[in-house]
């Protein structure tokens, strides 16, 4: 996985991010923190992209979609919350 | 006068594939190791023609890399977290593996990994992750979700704060 792609996925969805010993990054959903990820800033450039992915609670087809145009972050919230990664709004809360 | 520095006489050497790791522990020398005891220089005895080579007096063991003790083992117990406010009271399991030349621990429980030029490099970067999880996961103004939550418990059951 390239550096690019990494950034792509964080700038598509929008993720909080803080430079620190490693570039870090949230995703919060309704001011709830739904996961997080990282990448190293520093001599190592490799970033493991299946654990990457694992962090992201998405599968191979997933993860490339969402570094392509195929997922979007709806898409994608969509899947975290059929995972249960996402607390499904109440018919109450959402009315 | 010029003094003489003893080396022992290798006539030639016994080739040994076993593989075994014990490399120099079976090491023979015949000859004398030094002329101290003797007071004379060591002289090479003198080859004739016909004499063919000399019984070897050397063995030579090789170390095949299959039998080779692993200088990065395939799983680590983690307990080096640099923080001055944390401590770990379990140590976390690690998965070693090296991807693209790169060194990859990660702890599949928490879903959390570090990277590295070497082994050392990679711990280190865990540790810092680690740390920058537990620190973000504990702040007043982050509400985790149920995954996090998940993730903050397993932190829990390895980190605690230092007490002073």
């Amino acid at each position: 996985m390239k550096v690019h792609e990494f950034e792509k996925i964080v700038t598509k969805l929008g993720m909080q991010t803080r430079d620190s010993h490693d570039r870090l990054a949230w995703l919060v959903h309704d001011g709830v923190t739904v996961v997080r990820t990282r990448r190293s800033q520093g001599n190592s450039k490799h970033l493991p992209e299946h654990l990457i992915r694992q962090q992201l609670k998405i599968n191979e087809e997933q993860f490339s979609g969402l570094i392509s145009c195929n997922v979007s972050k709806e898409d994608y919230l969509k899947i975290l919350t059929a995972k249960g990664v996402i607390a499904k709004k109440s018919p109450e809360a959402a009315s | 006068m010029a003094t003489a520095v003893a080396s022992p006489v290798v006539n030639s050497a016994i080739l040994s594939g076993s593989g075994r790791s014990d490399l120099f522990q079976d090491l023979q020398i015949d000859q004398p190791l030094s002329s101290k005891a003797s007071g004379m220089a060591i002289v090479l005895p003198r080859q004739k023609r016909d004499q063919g080579y000399p019984e070897p007096n050397v063995r030579v063991e090789i170390l095949l890399p299959a039998y080779a003790p692993n200088p990065r083992p395939a799983k680590v117990l983690f307990g080096g977290l640099q923080d001055p406010d944390l401590q770990v009271i379990r140590p976390i399991p690690l998965d070693v593996c090296v991807e693209e030349s790169a060194v990859v621990v990660s702890w599949a429980e928490a879903d959390e990994f570090g990277t590295g030029e070497n082994l050392s490099c990679a711990l280190d970067d865990f540790s810092h992750a680690v740390r920058e999880l537990y620190h973000h996961l504990h702040a007043s103004d982050t509400t985790p979700g149920a995954d996090l939550l998940r993730v903050k418990q397993i932190l829990g059951k390895y980190i605690e704060p230092r007490t002073k």
